[in-house]
């Protein structure tokens, strides 16, 4: 798809995106709130016409075909169902519109409603369904037009914690058996990286960066990527041969660059790596400690400024004690642009985790060993 | 649960219950009032109650051939024109309440102006249309006229009912291949449904109740119950004016009645709270 919207007496698109979906794959468009992705989606399902562009389903032009007329299917984010209709009749409701024959609609019906778990809720409305199960009911609904495209925009954005994960996972792998290729709108970076095939970071109207979730969390290749996806460090400094500049101070090991480059420094949490006593590194103070599972968070200040290391939580130091570490990969961000111009992983004497270290960009593989 | 909230409800439900009595009250004494005369046989002064019960001014009233004859035309016009309101008024009623389109303000307020001034005028003003195009003294006429009072209630009322529709449930059945139509039809119209039925029943009842542009078009021809009120009330002998009245009531009462029970009790209610 190939798309712009621009609102009427909007001076930016409110969305402008070009990408190709792989079938059967999830992609989720990823970004804050008013980034577009919701009308993107919209675009799609048919809702909102594009100002410009094409919209191509299997190739076929589908751009001006109203939504009855598309082969998408919409999960809501407030799910939509009809609340004068029974769980039942709001999943035959599509298929009776399509005049498949009774007996068809009852077993397939009946098989979703398995599929779902939803079997023996036939004959609730939807104000006697809990969140989950109305979740599920749209999902149901969705699935049951057998669409080509399935657009999901942020359906569970209205479930509590708990229950986010686990239809988020049921919903991947109800994806991944029907194949159906699906769009997933979602505000949630944890979300989005955990079940898709595919990411979309958006931000004001544009598409920031396509890849797959390891490339979005490893290589962003934009600031807004870096900051948006889990966490990163990101401090004005500069590279030069020397090593990393970082509030004046040079943070070895050197040969980053051959010339220095100034801009945003960004580097993850899991790419500080804490030296073993006696081993060289930046000498820093431990002064908070964040317990987050098998994954401990450290704040480490000094002459550099202050930044985020994550540790194995078996091997963390105390708070206000001093620790030494090293930077095992850095990128450098163009304080103007904010694009991505040097990506560097370093090879320290320290080295201790060499498949941590990288070399190359790591690739999905590789970050399995590494974890 | 559902004790819990009774208790803590039940301050405010005891005042309230005092302001609805005295509400009531008011609105029903006189009606009471018009019973008495209604089924009173013999009824002097200063006596609190009639000496004597009868149901001989509703034989009365039922054999005055002309007076039966305008309950006959008020339930006839009533009800017809309820229906042309229906698909004269709806499918604006949607349109204000669904699209922002050109002019949309000043459109509801001149239906609203209907109301703003005397109605008196108006009516002579589209009596003199209708004349000129021979509709005085004719069905049609009438049903033309009477429309005018059920505007304000069916655009506003059920506008705003069709408003209160989420969007997103007719995209979902756009979405599942239904067309406009049939997602008006099987979507919009039964969630809007319960702000639509007090829209129809207003309507009725303003149809039902209109005198004054009826007296102007339909005369002599077309004498509606309410327009028969006048002269029974100057003509007639006091019980028989209140027998008149309470047929006049009767449908309001029924249709008021029925709207509770529509609301209050059906599982349409408990959807809207959904969203």
């Amino acid at each position: 798809m190939d798309l712009v919207k621009v609102y009427p007496g909007a001076q930016k698109p409110a969305a402008q995106i070009s990408m190709e979906v792989e079938d059967g794959s999830l992609v989720t468009l990823l970004g804050p709130s008013g980034c577009g992705k919701s009308t993107t989606l919209r675009m799609v399902a048919g809702f909102a016409e594009p100002t410009r562009g094409r919209i191509l389903v299997d190739g076929r032009d589908i751009t001006h075909l109203r939504p009855e007329h598309r082969p998408t299917a919409m999960v809501f984010q407030n799910y939509a169902l009809w609340p004068h209709m029974d769980v039942w009749h709001n999943l035959t409701f599509g298929l009776e519109v399509r005049r498949k024959n009774p007996k068809a609609i009852r077993s397939a019906v009946e098989a979703m409603l398995a599929m779902v778990g939803l079997t023996g809720l036939e004959h609730r409305y939807p104000a006697q369904l809990s969140g989950g199960e109305q979740q599920r009911v749209a999902l149901a609904r969705a699935l049951l037009l057998e669409p080509e495209v399935l657009l999901l925009d942020e359906p569970l954005s209205n479930l509590d914690a708990h229950m986010r994960v686990r239809v988020r996972d049921e919903v991947r792998s109800i994806q991944q058996r029907l194949k159906i290729t699906t769009l997933f709108v979602t505000h949630d970076q944890e979300e989005a990286t955990a079940i898709a095939d595919k990411v979309a970071v958006m931000n004001q109207g544009g598409l920031i960066q396509f890849g797959t979730p390891f490339d979005i969390y490893w290589n962003p290749r934009h600031l807004f990527v870096a900051d948006f996806v889990g966490r990163m460090n990101l401090l004005p400094g500069a590279m030069t041969a020397q090593g990393v500049v970082l509030g004046g101070v040079t943070l070895p090991p050197g040969g980053v660059v051959e010339r220095p480059v100034e801009g945003i420094v960004g580097f993850r949490p899991e790419e500080v790596e804490l030296c073993p006593d006696g081993a060289p590194g930046t000498q820093a103070r431990v002064t908070q400690l964040s317990m987050r599972g098998g994954v401990s968070e450290l704040t480490l200040e000094g002459e550099f400024g202050r930044l985020r290391a994550a540790v194995p939580s078996n091997r963390v130091p105390l708070a206000g004690t001093a620790a030494r570490f090293v930077l095992r990969r850095v990128r450098l961000y163009d304080a103007a642009t904010h694009v991505l111009r040097v990506d560097r992983a370093l090879q320290g004497e320290a080295g201790a985790d060499p498949s941590r270290a990288g070399g190359p960009p790591p690739r999905p593989g590789e970050r399995s060993v590494g974890a | 649960m559902t004790g819990q909230a009774a208790v803590r409800r039940a301050p405010g439900s005891r005042l309230l219950g005092v302001v609805m009595l005295g509400i009531g009250a008011f609105l029903l004494l006189p009606l009471l009032n018009l019973v008495l005369w209604a089924f009173a046989g013999r009824w002097f002064y200063p006596s609190l109650l009639p000496q004597a019960w009868s149901l001989q001014w509703f034989r009365y009233v039922f054999s005055q051939g002309h007076l039966t004859h305008a309950i006959v035309l008020s339930l006839t016009f009533a009800p017809i024109v309820t229906l042309v309101a229906c698909f004269v008024c709806l499918p604006a009623a949607y349109a204000f309440g669904r699209f922002d389109f050109f002019a949309r303000r000043s459109l509801m307020i001149g239906i609203l102006a209907t109301n703003a001034f005397p109605r008196f005028g108006l009516y002579i003003g589209l009596a003199t249309i209708l004349y000129g195009l021979n509709l005085v003294d004719t069905a049609l006429g009438v049903v033309i006229v009477q429309l005018l009072g059920t505007l304000v209630p069916m655009t506003w009322i059920a506008a705003a009912a069709f408003g209160g529709v989420p969007r997103e449930l007719e995209q979902a059945a756009r979405d599942a291949g239904a067309g406009p139509m049939r997602t008006f039809a099987r979507i919009t119209l039964p969630v809007a449904a319960p702000g639509v039925l007090v829209a129809v029943i207003l309507a009725f009842l303003a149809a039902f109740d209109e005198a004054q542009g009826t007296f102007l078009v339909g005369m002599p021809r077309y004498q509606t119950m309410p327009i028969m009120m006048y002269s029974i009330v100057a003509g007639y002998p006091e019980p028989a004016a209140a027998v008149f009245s309470m047929v006049l009531a009767t449908p309001s009462f029924i249709l008021l009645l029925l709207v509770r029970r529509y609301i209050i009790g059906g599982s349409i209610a408990a959807g809207f709270s959904l969203l």
